[in-house]
């Protein structure tokens, strides 16, 4: 039994104890003896004999029959009491009798219950964890069925995308290459330029090449070198076509960065 | 057109981000030789014939710079002569990228004046307007400045048509020997003698102004070295101390030579010989020879060879006192007679290269060597003052003629020369 249920259970068994206690008393008060009624006079013969003596003797008589009544009132009272203390202890006895009986019974029923209660609840936790356990089975032959899939499945696209996507880029590259030696061919480099020239041209093309535009970005090259570089853009017109179709783009950055020295 | 399309794409792509360019294309290098230009004959309006072709001279100086190719004449569909009679579309069906159009008329006062427009084809854009006067026997000059002026506004540096060459020409036979000091126009054209001798002439050196030429001469039986003005012819001797004469250069200021001077110990030194008072400065002394001084642009220093490490070697030095010689050739066995380029970058040298003696540049600052031309015995190198080419002296079918490489090398032509052998050629600096 988990820790976590043992907090349930005892508030059953002490609810069931204290309604037992309770009726235990309800019972004892029902049952509890009436105040005790004052002891009856008894009846007295009385014979008169001499006055004096029978006086006396009356005396005596009463004396002693007074005597005896008080002794026998308090025997009687002592009887009482001790058939009242006897009966009470009987009482008390069955009392405590039921009341343990009741008490067996109710940690009995508790017990059972309890343990009804415990075995239904292992039992459903068995049966969670069975279930559980089924389900985590079947999760994971699941996610793995699943991950299985998944993994062919992006296997199989990533070999398409790698196909479509290196073709794309090699396509691309061929695309860079064509237009670099299609406008390197149409440039001539003026004497003096080479390494730390960087003009950059934004060139306007629509499909077919045609160039239609162009504007300079940043160029730290002198007139001579812009003007060769127009010239070059517009000579280069039609710009060459790219392999695929949906590599073609309408601004093209031309980065005239001449490597060696054109002295 | 054209630039109306670009205006009409401007406006469309002002809302592009720069960045948004999907595809970028990065350029490293020109591969076009030369510029395709169009020059139109110039109109000429009179009963007689024009007293100058102005556009075949300017068309020749392109074409012969190499970094032209001007549209044969026979290919122009039509002679505008006037900028804004040129329909830029018909010049890009023949895939010109300028047009050269102008007109040449005769002024009130007898003289006459070239007008001439540069339009580029790829804009439409008036690129040179310019009217130049000049005397009839001046047209041909007049022709070589047009020429400057396109070659300039196209390529960004100053054109050198308008400069002169002087050489060494060497002819008759090896017992009767002449020897001539020649100065001719860059195209090889207007070739003048400054100074003819039976006995050697060597080592001509143009003054900073373009006035005067230093050389050395064995006109007296021993080589001294003279300064002669070329307008007036007269010679001054400058220096003819005992042993060995040569090799002068001036300072940029042109007030100095820098010379080398055996003197009486032998030694061949570096001396600089101030001109107007005689003075002489010892620059190097070691016991090697140091010959063939060059003048750094700022005329602080000097550029030298000294075979002081067993072969042939630039050196260079400051001129400040106690200044110490410098190796900067590393680069092969044999690297002689240093030239520097106008922008002081980079030094011309003779340089030996796999048994052929070759004209290299040298990177004045790190020492690095490209070999530039291809000779097998090719001397004398000497930067154009534009920087674009260098001259030198070659061999051709045996005989001394006179090459022009493009400072990248790239570009490679034979002036024509007058018969004999040509030897050392000295290229001007500006001359106006």
């Amino acid at each position: 039994m988990s820790a976590a249920t043992r907090p349930g259970i005892a508030p059953v068994g002490w609810s069931i104890a204290l309604h037992a206690v309770i009726a235990g008393f309800l019972y004892l008060g029902l049952s509890l003896p009436r105040p005790e009624a004052p002891p009856m006079p008894l009846p007295i013969e009385a014979v008169v004999v001499d006055q004096a003596i029978l006086q006396a003797a009356s005396r005596q008589r009463r004396d002693d029959d007074r005597r005896m009544a008080q002794e026998r009132q308090r025997e009687a009272a002592l009887q009482a009491e001790a058939e009242r203390l006897e009966l009470q202890e009987t009482r008390r006895r069955n009392e405590e009798q039921e009341r343990l009986a009741a008490e067996q019974k109710a940690r009995a029923e508790a017990d059972t219950r309890r343990k009804a209660g415990a075995d239904a609840k292992r039992k459903a936790e068995q049966q969670a964890a069975a279930k559980a356990e089924a389900d985590q089975k079947r999760a994971a032959r699941d996610a793995r069925l699943r991950q299985e899939r998944e993994a062919d499945l992006r296997a199989r696209l990533a070999a398409e995308e790698d196909r479509t996507s290196a073709g794309f880029q090699s396509l691309k590259a061929r695309y860079v290459q064509a237009i670099q030696a299609h406008v390197e061919q149409r440039w001539f480099e003026p004497p003096g330029t080479g390494p730390g020239l960087s003009c950059t041209v934004f060139v306007s093309q629509i499909p077919g090449g045609e160039v239609v535009g162009m504007r300079f970005g940043s160029c730290n090259g002198g007139a001579a070198v812009r003007q060769s570089i127009e010239t070059a853009v517009r000579n280069a017109s039609p710009l060459p076509a790219p392999p695929e179709p949906a590599l073609f783009e309408r601004e093209v950055q031309l980065i005239f960065t001449p490597k060696e020295s054109r002295r | 057109m054209f630039r109306r399309a670009l205006l009409i794409l401007a406006a469309l792509a002002l809302p592009v981000h720069p960045a948004a360019a999907q595809l970028t294309v990065q350029i490293l290098r020109g591969m076009a030789e030369s510029v395709p230009i169009a020059v139109i004959p110039l109109a000429w309006e009179g009963p007689d014939a024009a007293p100058w072709d102005v556009a075949a001279t300017v068309q020749a100086d392109l074409e012969r710079s190499g970094r032209f190719r001007p549209l044969p004449r026979a290919q122009m569909i039509e002679l505008p002569h006037a900028a804004d009679a040129i329909d830029v579309s018909d010049w890009r069906m023949l895939k010109v990228d300028y047009v050269l159009v102008g007109r040449l008329s005769r002024l009130p006062d007898g003289r006459f004046e070239v007008r001439y427009e540069l339009v580029s084809v790829a804009n439409g854009q008036r690129l040179l307007g310019t009217a130049l006067p000049a005397d009839r026997n001046a047209l041909k000059q007049a022709s070589h400045r047009v020429a400057d002026a396109v070659y300039e506004r196209i390529l960004g540096v100053r054109g050198a048509f308008s400069t002169r060459i002087a050489y060494v020409a060497v002819d008759g036979p090896a017992t009767a020997r002449g020897y001539r000091l020649i100065v001719t126009d860059a195209d090889g054209a207007n070739e003048r003698v400054v100074f003819g001798s039976p006995q050697p002439i060597m080592s001509p050196a143009w003054s900073p102004d373009g006035r005067s030429l230093a050389y050395v001469s064995f006109h007296s039986g021993l080589p001294a070295i003279y300064v002669q003005t070329l307008r007036t012819g007269e010679q001054v001797r400058v220096s003819a101390r005992s042993g060995i004469n040569g090799a002068p250069s001036y300072s940029p200021d042109g007030t100095q030579l820098a010379v080398a001077l055996s003197r009486r110990d032998g030694n061949v030194d570096v001396y600089l010989l101030t001109l107007a008072t005689q003075e002489l400065r010892r620059l190097t002394d070691d016991a090697a020879i140091d010959t063939e001084p060059v003048w750094a642009p700022d005329g602080g220093s000097i550029y030298f060879t000294s075979d002081r490490a067993g072969a042939p070697q630039v050196y260079h030095q400051g001129l400040a006192a106690g200044e110490r010689p410098r190796r900067i050739t590393f680069e092969g066995s044999y690297n002689a007679r240093p030239r520097m380029s106008p922008d002081g970058r980079e030094l011309a040298v003779v340089t030996l290269d796999g048994g052929a003696y070759r004209i290299g540049a040298v990177d004045a600052g790190r020492g690095a060597l490209r070999v530039l031309s291809g000779g097998q015995l090719d001397e004398s190198p000497s930067y154009s003052p534009n920087g674009a080419d260098i001259i030198y002296a070659t061999r051709e079918r045996g005989r001394g003629v006179l090459a022009i490489i493009s400072s990248d090398g790239r570009i490679q032509q034979r002036l024509a020369a007058s018969a004999g052998e040509v030897r050392e050629p000295a290229w001007s600096p500006f001359l106006n």
